[in-house]
């Protein structure tokens, strides 16, 4: 009860002009950062973490939340109006968004996923204002040994979930990764590791160059070596109206409370992210749907279930990032960055080093929901103008925010340079089918694995014993041992089978 | 990319992966012994700086064999090397496209940043870019490139308050760059 009144307190001080103007502001731009294919909320994060960096904690945290809720709603506008999903996330929404469009439906569709992006952002935010507390004191048992093996199973399932190709590449990706963490001055000893006497390298490989690198410049690359002019689909004559939106939503109550309750758990989970929870939504609303005949050719549930789960998926993705330090999805990787860089460590000493914490971004949470409900019908039409702008005005732009955002936290030409390079080998690898998520996460983890890898074993002497002996330990062990064995030729086939079957089943 | 490149891809990418996992794993072990934080031969191997690199070269490397005999099992050969596929290349317009992008953004990069002031650089950039790609009419490319970097430099470098590269431009009539 008390923790109750406690949230409540924090939502009223939330509630006043500046922090609602900021929020709506942020999230409005999240929309449209969301909406252009080639953009996608890890960038926009990353670019507003640079850019933000001067201002008040909360007031940078209220921004990045905004544009990162905004975004996963935003990654629907396009899916529905060009049939390319703004962020991968949407990728589901395509199958039922776009032939609504088509049949005249654009702004119900895009109704009706501001209604599920609102539903399961409540539901995220409901796992956050329970589950986190929760695991915040089981966290408190955690000591070296589990923050290694965990980091390490993130990595994995990261690596396994984003490849487009065989997983081996996320997993090349994720060590990949993980080696760039390790240039720099380490942690115990001050070593200079591959710094071949670069001065700029000395304090590392900075995370939001390279994850802009990494993230932004292939885009820039890919879209500019290659342009297609947009055309947006227009609203028809068989549009509902927003009761009628309302009403269609709540013949679907359940599928909302479901696919709300898989975005938020498969949030929850290290390194998955949004795309995975809003193709389970869809796969469970098909299998559950009596109107099974409708979907890929513009079912409402095929709309609604994949944008509640997507969104569910920000509240829970803030459960590990938050609790563990480890991030739910590679938005909350760099969250994860910005919230270190204003002097938050997330993880086991959150809530003695900073009380109250994660209320206070479960409420922004909340209001970034009640804004996508408000702004989500207003933006769809702007976003439209936006999307017909030629690709080759656009993207320079892109570029030059790009550069800006990589050289605005420490105002270094050398982290602009490193950008660029990271650019350019994620552009090969991204051809090549690997994807920057696993990189990241690895850069961004390096340092947590190192550090608990070495301090564990000081503890045990140099035995790897109790990786295999401590529970929690062999838990993340065994799942990690899964995790590979899971993606043998055997069990993929296996696993193909099932989601070819329920595909083919859909068209 | 169609599948037999992209395994071609795979083992080019797996065998240049692996010389590197290699180089990390022997730089790794050298960190064993430096004399410098006083490790000396023998004693605590899990202290040293050079643990973490190894495993994780180490286990880079593992990968990238696996990934080099995965693109052998599934057709793929170093003939994406051979000259003929070079040269092909040039005539693919969306290469030569990629190529042009790269040489600008380099240019814009290491270049203009550090040696012109920001505006100047950014307003070049746009132009440069915009007039490759035949983005819009000549006097429409002028008028996106000076506002847009018009209004960069005035959020980030008077608003925001960022020093940025290169310094700003004194001139009377644009405030703020």
């Amino acid at each position: 009860m008390s923790s109750l009144f406690t949230f409540f307190i924090i939502l009223k001080g939330f509630l006043n002009f500046n922090v609602l103007f900021t929020m709506a502001l942020a999230t409005a731009i999240g929309m449209i950062v969301g909406a252009m294919p080639g953009l996608t909320a890890t960038l926009a994060i990353g670019l507003l973490t640079g850019l933000t960096f001067g201002l008040e904690k909360w007031a940078a945290f209220n921004i990045l939340v905004g544009v990162y809720v905004g975004a996963m709603f935003g990654g629907s506008l396009s899916a529905i109006l060009l049939n390319i999903p703004g962020t991968g996330s949407a990728s589901a929404t395509v199958l039922d968004g776009y032939p609504l469009s088509r049949q005249g439906k654009a702004y119900t569709a895009i109704g009706l996923s501001r209604i599920g992006a609102f539903f399961g952002t409540l539901v995220g935010f409901l796992f956050l204002v329970t589950i986190a507390p929760w695991m915040i004191r089981a966290v408190l048992n955690f000591t070296s040994f589990e923050l290694a093996t965990l980091a390490l199973f993130a990595i994995l399932v990261a690596g396994t979930v984003s490849s487009p190709d065989l997983p081996i590449k996320g997993w090349i990706g994720g060590l990949f990764g993980l080696l760039l963490s390790s240039i720099g001055e380490e942690a115990i000893w001050s070593y200079d590791r591959f710094t071949y006497g670069i001065m700029g390298l000395t304090t590392g490989i900075p995370l939001i160059p390279a994850l802009i690198g990494f993230f932004g410049i292939p885009q820039i690359i890919k879209i500019l070596s290659n342009p297609r002019r947009f055309k947006p689909q227009r609203g028809g004559e068989e549009e509902v109206g927003i009761i009628g939106q309302f009403k269609l939503s709540f013949k679907y109550l359940l599928t909302i409370i479901r696919s709300g309750v898989i975005g938020a758990a498969v949030g929850s989970i290290p390194g998955i992210g949004g795309k995975v929870a809003a193709w389970l939504a869809y796969e469970a609303a098909y299998k559950s749907s009596r109107e099974k005949e409708k979907f890929g050719k513009g079912a409402y549930e095929g709309v609604i279930a994949p944008e509640t789960a997507n969104n569910a998926c920000c509240g829970g993705a803030l459960i590990p990032t938050l609790t563990l330090g480890i991030p739910g999805d590679p938005p909350t990787a760099v969250f994860l960055a910005a919230l270190m860089l204003h002097g938050v460590t997330p993880g086991p000493l959150l809530n003695i080093e900073h009380p109250d914490f994660i209320f206070q971004m479960a409420a922004l949470v909340l209001i970034a929901s009640f804004m996508v409900f408000i702004l989500g019908i207003a933006i769809a039409r702007p976003v439209s103008k936006i999307l017909e702008i030629p690709p080759a005005v656009f993207m320079p732009m892109v570029a030059v925010i790009c550069i800006v955002g990589g050289y605005a936290l420490h105002t270094r030409v050398f982290d602009v340079f490193l950008l660029f390079i990271f650019g350019i080998i994620g552009y090969f690898l991204t051809e090549m089918r690997y994807h920057p998520a696993p990189i990241v996460l690895g850069l961004l983890l390096g340092h947590i694995l190192d550090t608990n890898l070495r301090r564990a074993l000081m503890t045990s002497n140099g035995s790897i014993l109790p990786f295999f002996t401590r529970p929690i330990c062999l838990v993340f062990v065994l799942a990690s041992i899964y995790m590979v064995i899971s993606q043998t030729s055997f069990w993929r086939r296996i696993w193909k089978k099932e989601r070819k079957k329920t595909i083919s089943k859909i068209e | 990319m169609k599948k037999e490149p992209l395994r071609s891809a795979d083992l080019l990418t797996g065998i240049i992966f692996s010389v590197l996992g290699v180089y990390v794993c022997f730089k790794s072990i050298g960190m064993f012994y430096v004399e410098n934080i006083r490790m000396q031969e023998g004693a605590a191997w899990y202290n040293s700086p050079g643990l973490f690199p190894l495993v994780i070269g180490a286990g880079f490397t593992l990968l990238s064999v696996l990934l080099i005999l995965n693109s052998i099992k599934e057709k793929g050969s170093l003939g994406i090397l051979r000259w003929s596929r070079i040269k092909g290349l040039f005539k693919d317009n969306r290469f030569i496209r990629g190529v042009l992008v790269v040489l600008i953004l380099g240019f814009y990069v290491f270049f203009l940043l550090d040696r012109f002031p920001f505006f100047m650089s950014t307003f070049i950039f746009l132009i440069t870019c915009m007039s490759v790609f035949k983005a819009e009419k000549w006097y429409k490319i002028i008028i996106y490139s000076f506002v847009f970097a018009w209004m960069i430099t005035y959020i980030f470098g008077t608003v925001v308050k960022i020093p940025m590269p290169g310094g700003m431009l004194r001139v009377f009539f644009l405030p703020g760059v």
